[in-house]
C-alpha cells in the first residue's frame, strides 16, 4: 500500500534551557484508505507530532531532524508559501472542540466557503453549492447553513467540522481528539460515519487520542507513543488483542470493559522530564517488569511480524507480562525495578 | 425596533438635554460670578450709554437674576447666543463657520488616530515580547506624555520652518482664490495639523486593539485558519481583528467627545480657525459672548457624540435596553 | 473613645501599613512602574532642592561678566547647560524650578480629585438608589465639559492663575475616578464583611471608610498618580495659550514665551527643554501608574 503520509524519524524541539524533547525519533506511516490511531497520556508528544506535519507548531518549539513526507513531497523543508498550498487541500484537520475552532463572528457557510475559494477558483456561488453538498454528506440539514457557531449543538457543530476537513477532498486527515467533546452516543455515531465516509473517498486519517476504547472501533492501525517515542507500532487487532509492550497492557487494561467485569488499572508514578530524558527505555521507572538491562539501554523499534513493531528488550516474555497486566497491585508499585525479573539474565 | 430600544433613546435623550441645560446653567453662574460689572460680559463696554440701556433691556439685565436666566435659556434653546463685541454681528453667524472648521479637523485627527492606531495594534499585537513592541510601547507613551502643542511646534519646526514642506499656519495661503475646502492647497494646511493631533491620540485604540488581539490570536479558531492554508494576512485582519473591533468601536464615540478639547488647542499652535482658537482669541479681546458661547457649542458637541455613544451601546448590548 | 473604636483604629493603620507594603513590594517587581518611581523621585529631588541644583534663579537676567551685556539667546555650554531665553534667563534654572510648578499643581489637583471622586463613588456605590442617581448624572455631566476648553473660559475669565486651573480640575476631573470606584464599592458592598457589618449595627459612615475605603485605595491611588499627569499638562497647555501665572515660570510659561518671541525655530534648546521635562515628568507618571493597575486587581483586604 503506498503511503500517503510517512513520518521518519522525526525530532522536535521545544526551547528551554536544556531544550524539551518533546518528539525524539518518531516513525509513522499512513497508507491511503487507511486509519492510523496514535495513542498516548498527554504530554507524550502525540499533538506535537502531528502539528509538524503542517508545521503548525507554536513558535518556541522547532523540527531539528527527520523529514515528513506527503507522498512525493517533504514538507519541513518546504517554503511556508508552499505549504500553505498544501495545508487543508492534501491535509486536513479536524479539531477538538468545535466551538473554539469555528470563529465566533461568521456563519458557518462562510467559513466552508472561505476555505474553498482560498484554494481554488469558484465563485462564490459554486462555494455555496459545494458547501451544501458537503453539509448533505455529513448529515446536517441546509437549514443551518446560514447558522452561527453557537447556535447549533456540540453534535451539529463537530458535523460542520468534519464537513470542512473534506471540503477539498485531501488525501489525509488527522483528528485531533475529535469526539473527546462529546456524549458517547454521538461520539460512537459520528466516528460510524467518519470511517463510513473515508471507505466512500479514500482518505487516509490519523486519529490522535488517549483513548484507547474509542480507536479500537475504526482503527486499522495502532501507534502508541510514551515520552517522545513511539512504543508499539502495528495492526489494531494485535495490539489490542496482544499487546506487546507493558505501556500497551496498562492502557489496555486502564479502560474499562463493561464485558469482563475487572477493577481499572493506574500506573503510578510519572513520565520523565523530557528535558533531560533517560539514557534507556524511557518506561524503566513505572514499568513493574523493568530490569537493570532496561535502564541502562533504550530499546528500539523492532519488528516483532509482519507490520508490528515493539521497543521493549523483552519481547518474546509478552505472554507472560500480558497474564499478569491485568493485575491492578502490579501497576502500583512504588519501584523503579520490578522483583519479578530481577533475577533474569542479562 | 423594539418598544425597549425607544424608550432607552428617549431616556438618554431627556438625559442629555438635562445635561446641556445643567453646563447652560453652569455658563450662567461663571459669567455672573466674574469680578466686576457683570453687563461688561454681556454688552460691549465701547457702546454708547443709550444703546448700552436698549440693551440692558432686552437682555432683561434690570429685572432679577432669575428672570435674566429664565431670558438666558429661552434664547439658547433658540440658537441665540448673544452678539459678538468684537465682529459686532450675532455670535451663531461668526462661530458657523469656526465649527465647521474643527469638525474637519476632528474628523481628520480621528481617521489618522484610528487607522494607525488599528493597524498599528494589530502589528504590535504579531511582534508581541519583541524588541520592536518595547520602543514602540515607549515610543506611543511618550507621545502620549508630551503635550499635544508642543509636539505640534517641534512638527512646525521640522516640516514647516525646517523642511518647508507645510506651510506653518492658517487654513489657506492668504490670497487664494476659489473654493476654501478640498482643494490642495487646503490639504497642504491640513495635513500637519491632523497628523499631529492623530498621532497624540492613538494610543488608546492601538492599545486596546493589541490587548484584545493578543488574547484573540491565542484563540484555537485562529490556529484553525492557520491550518486551512488561509494567507497570514487574511487570518489577522479577518479573522482576528474582526473579533478584537469590538471594545474600540464601543469606546470610540465617548473618546472623539473627550477629544474634542485638545483638537482646540492644536488650533491656536497651527492658527487654524476652527472654535478652539476663537476661545482663545476672543478671551485676549474680551469678547465674552464668543467665547461663553464657542465653548457652548463645542459642549454640545461632546454631549451628541455621548449620545451616540448611548446610541450604539443600546444597539449592541441587547440587555441595556430591556424593560 | 472605646475600645471596639481603638481596636478598629488599629487595625485600620495595620490595613494601612499593608496597603502600602503591597504597594511598594509590587513597585519593585517590575521593573516599569520601578523607571517611573525613579524618575518621578529625580523630579521631587530637584524641585525641592532647586535652589542648590539651579545655578541661577529662574528670573534672573544674566549678564556676560566681562561685557555687562545680556546673555541673550545663547545655544547650550557649560555656562548654560540649556541654554539661555531672549532675555538673558537660564533655561537650565527656569527647568528645575518649573518641577515645583509641575508638582504643586499636580500633587494638589490630583489630592483633591481623588477624594472628591473617592467619595462620591463610595457613597454612590454604598447607598444606591436615588443618591446613586443624582451622582451619576452629576458625573454625565462632567463628562460632557470638554476639558480644555472649559479650563480655558475658567481661567480666562476669573484671571486668578493657578488656582483657576485646579478648580478646573477639580470640577471635572473627579468623574473617572468616581465611576471606578462606584463600581468596586457595587461589587464590594455584596461581600460577606460588609453585610456583618451591617448586621452588626455598624453605621454607614463608618463601614464607608473602615471596610469599603482601604479596599477601594489601589483604584484611588491609580487615579490619583493619572490625574498629577492630565493636570501637569492641563497647566502646561493654559499657560501655553497665555493665561497663565507668568509669576511662576512653570513649563508652559517657558514654552509661552518662546512661542510668542517666535524665538522657537532658532532657539532649540528652549522650546525642546521645558517640552521634554513635561513629557519626561508625565511619563513618568503614567509608568507609576500601571504599576498602580495590577494592584487594582488583587483581594481585597479585609
Amino acid at each position: 500500500m503506498n503511503a500517503v503520509l510517512d513520518i521518519r524519524d522525526l525530532h522536535v524541539q521545544y526551547r528551554g534551557a536544556p531544550p524539551v524533547r518533546a518528539v525524539d525519533g518518531v516513525d509513522l506511516r499512513v497508507g491511503s484508505g487507511e486509519t492510523v490511531a496514535l495513542v498516548g497520556e498527554s504530554g507524550c508528544g502525540k499533538s506535537t507530532t502531528v502539528r509538524s506535519i503542517l508545521r503548525l507548531l507554536s513558535p518556541t518549539a522547532s523540527i531539528t531532524g527527520g523529514g515528513v513526507y506527503l507522498g512525493e513531497q517533504e514538507l519541513t523543508g518546504m517554503k511556508e508559501k508552499q505549504l500553505r498550498r498544501v495545508r487543508w487541500r492534501d491535509v486536513s484537520f479536524i479539531p477538538q472542540q468545535a466551538l473554539n475552532s469555528l470563529d465566533p463572528v461568521y456563519r458557518v457557510e462562510a467559513q466552508i466557503v472561505e476555505v474553498l475559494r482560498a484554494h481554488g477558483t469558484m465563485t462564490r456561488r459554486e462555494a455555496r453549492a459545494r458547501t451544501a453538498e458537503l453539509f448533505r454528506l455529513v448529515g446536517i440539514g441546509s437549514d443551518r447553513l446560514k447558522s452561527y457557531p453557537h447556535e447549533l449543538s456540540g453534535g451539529m457543530r463537530q458535523r460542520v467540522v468534519i464537513a470542512m476537513a473534506l471540503a477539498l477532498h485531501p488525501k489525509l486527515v488527522i483528528a485531533d481528539e475529535a469526539t473527546t467533546a462529546l456524549d458517547v452516543i454521538t461520539q460512537r455515531r459520528i466516528l460510524t460515519e467518519v470511517r463510513a465516509m473515508q471507505r466512500e473517498l479514500g482518505f487516509g486519517m490519523l486519529y490522535v487520542s488517549h483513548d484507547i476504547g474509542v480507536v479500537a472501533q475504526i482503527s486499522d492501525r495502532i501507534a502508541v507513543m510514551y515520552a517522545g517515542k513511539i512504543v508499539e507500532d502495528g495492526p489494531a487487532a494485535s495490539v489490542l488483542g496482544t499487546p506487546s509492550h507493558p505501556y500497551t497492557m496498562a492502557l489496555k487494561y486502564a479502560c474499562p470493559d463493561v464485558r469482563q467485569r475487572r477493577p481499572v488499572v493506574s500506573i503510578s508514578g510519572y513520565p520523565p522530564s523530557l528535558a533531560e530524558p533517560p539514557i534507556g527505555c524511557r518506561f524503566a521507572n513505572r514499568c513493574p517488569f523493568a530490569t537493570t538491562k532496561c535502564v541502562a539501554e533504550a530499546p528500539p523499534l523492532l519488528a516483532v511480524g509482519g507490520d508490528w513493531r515493539v521497543a521493549c528488550h523483552y519481547t518474546e516474555r509478552a505472554h507472560e507480562f500480558r497474564e499478569q497486566a491485568s493485575r491492578v497491585e502490579l501497576w502500583e508499585r512504588d519501584t523503579e525495578i520490578g522483583p519479578s525479573v530481577k533475577t533474569a539474565a542479562i | 425596533m423594539s418598544a425597549g430600544f425607544i424608550r432607552y433613546v428617549c431616556r438618554r435623550l431627556v438625559y442629555m438635554v438635562f445635561t446641556l441645560w445643567i453646563i447652560a446653567t453652569l455658563i450662567f453662574v461663571i459669567v455672573r460670578a466674574t469680578p466686576g460689572d457683570p453687563t461688561a460680559y454681556l454688552i460691549d463696554p465701547t457702546f454708547p450709554a443709550n444703546v448700552k440701556h436698549q440693551l440692558i433691556a432686552s437682555f432683561g439685565l434690570d429685572t432679577s437674576v432669575f428672570h435674566q436666566y429664565l431670558l438666558y435659556l429661552k434664547n439658547l434653546a433658540m440658537g441665540d447666543l448673544g452678539r459678538s463685541f468684537f465682529y459686532q454681528q450675532p455670535v451663531v453667524a461668526v462661530l458657523g463657520r469656526k465649527l465647521a472648521n474643527t469638525a474637519i479637523l476632528a474628523v481628520a485627527s480621528f481617521v489618522i488616530a484610528y487607522g494607525l492606531g488599528i493597524v498599528g495594534g494589530v502589528l504590535l499585537a504579531r511582534v508581541r515580547g519583541s524588541r520592536i513592541d518595547g520602543i514602540a510601547s515607549v515610543a506611543i507613551l511618550l507621545l502620549r506624555s508630551a503635550p499635544v502643542f508642543w509636539t505640534g511646534i517641534i512638527a512646525l519646526i521640522i516640516f514647516s520652518f525646517r523642511l518647508n514642506w507645510v506651510p506653518y499656519g492658517g487654513m489657506r495661503t492668504p490670497g487664494y482664490s476659489g473654493s476654501t475646502y478640498f482643494t490642495v492647497d487646503f490639504l497642504r494646511h491640513l495635513v500637519l495639523p491632523a497628523v499631529v493631533t492623530g498621532l497624540y491620540y492613538l494610543a488608546l485604540p492601538l492599545l486596546l486593539v493589541r490587548s484584545a488581539m493578543i488574547e484573540i490570536l491565542d484563540e484555537d479558531f485562529m490556529e484553525l485558519a492557520r491550518a486551512k492554508g488561509l494567507s497570514p494576512r487574511r487570518i489577522l485582519y479577518k479573522h482576528g481583528l474582526r473579533n478584537s473591533l469590538l471594545p474600540v468601536v464601543t469606546e470610540a464615540a465617548v473618546y472623539v467627545g473627550s477629544a474634542l478639547g485638545g483638537v482646540a488647542v492644536v488650533e491656536v499652535v497651527f492658527s487654524w480657525p476652527g472654535l478652539g482658537r476663537e476661545i482663545v482669541l476672543a478671551l485676549t479681546r474680551h469678547d465674552y459672548p464668543v467665547a461663553t458661547g464657542a465653548f457652548v457649542m463645542l459642549a454640545l458637541c461632546v454631549c451628541a457624540m455621548n449620545f451616540l455613544a448611548d446610541l450604539l451601546y443600546g444597539y449592541l448590548d441587547p440587555r441595556v435596553t430591556s424593560v | 473613645m472605646n475600645a471596639a473604636s481603638s481596636v478598629g483604629g488599629q487595625r485600620a493603620s495595620i490595613r494601612g501599613s499593608q496597603i502600602a507594603a503591597r504597594s511598594l513590594g509590587l513597585v519593585r517587581r517590575n521593573p516599569l512602574p520601578t523607571t517611573g518611581a525613579v524618575i518621578l523621585t529625580t523630579y521631587i529631588v530637584a524641585a525641592l532642592a532647586a535652589p542648590v541644583i539651579a545655578p541661577y534663579k529662574p528670573n534672573q537676567m544674566i549678564l556676560d561678566s566681562r561685557t555687562g551685556v545680556v546673555e541673550r539667546l545663547q545655544s547650550p555650554s557649560w555656562h548654560h547647560f540649556f541654554g539661555t531665553t531672549d532675555i538673558g534667563q537660564d533655561v537650565f534654572s527656569q527647568t528645575v524650578y518649573g518641577a515645583r510648578v509641575a508638582l504643586i499643581v499636580g500633587l494638589t489637583s490630583a489630592l483633591i480629585v481623588t477624594i472628591v471622586g473617592g467619595l462620591v463613588g463610595l457613597v454612590a456605590g454604598y447607598y444606591g438608589g436615588h443618591v446613586d442617581g443624582i451622582l451619576m448624572r452629576a458625573a454625565d455631566v462632567a463628562y460632557s465639559i470638554p476639558f480644555e476648553p472649559f479650563a480655558i473660559l475658567v481661567v480666562g475669565m476669573f484671571h486668578r492663575g493657578l488656582s483657576d486651573i485646579v478648580f478646573a480640575i477639580a470640577l471635572v476631573m473627579w468623574r473617572a475616578p468616581g465611576r471606578v470606584v462606584r463600581a468596586q464599592t457595587l461589587s464590594l458592598a455584596q461581600r460577606p464583611f460588609v453585610k456583618a457589618a451591617r448586621v452588626a449595627g455598624v453605621s454607614g459612615p463608618r463601614i464607608i471608610l473602615r471596610h469599603l475605603a482601604p479596599n477601594v485605595m489601589p483604584f484611588i491611588g491609580l487615579y490619583a498618580a493619572v490625574t498629577v499627569g492630565w493636570a501637569v499638562v492641563a497647566e502646561a497647555t493654559i499657560s501655553f495659550l497665555g493665561f497663565g501665572d507668568s509669576t511662576h515660570i512653570s513649563w508652559g510659561v517657558m514654552l509661552q514665551t518662546a512661542f510668542a518671541t517666535g524665538a522657537v525655530n532658532e532657539a532649540l534648546w528652549w522650546t525642546i527643554a521645558p517640552g521634554l521635562a513635561t513629557a519626561i515628568f508625565v511619563a513618568s507618571v503614567f509608568l507609576l501608574a500601571r504599576g498602580l493597575e495590577h494592584d487594582a486587581t488583587a483581594a481585597p483586604v479585609t
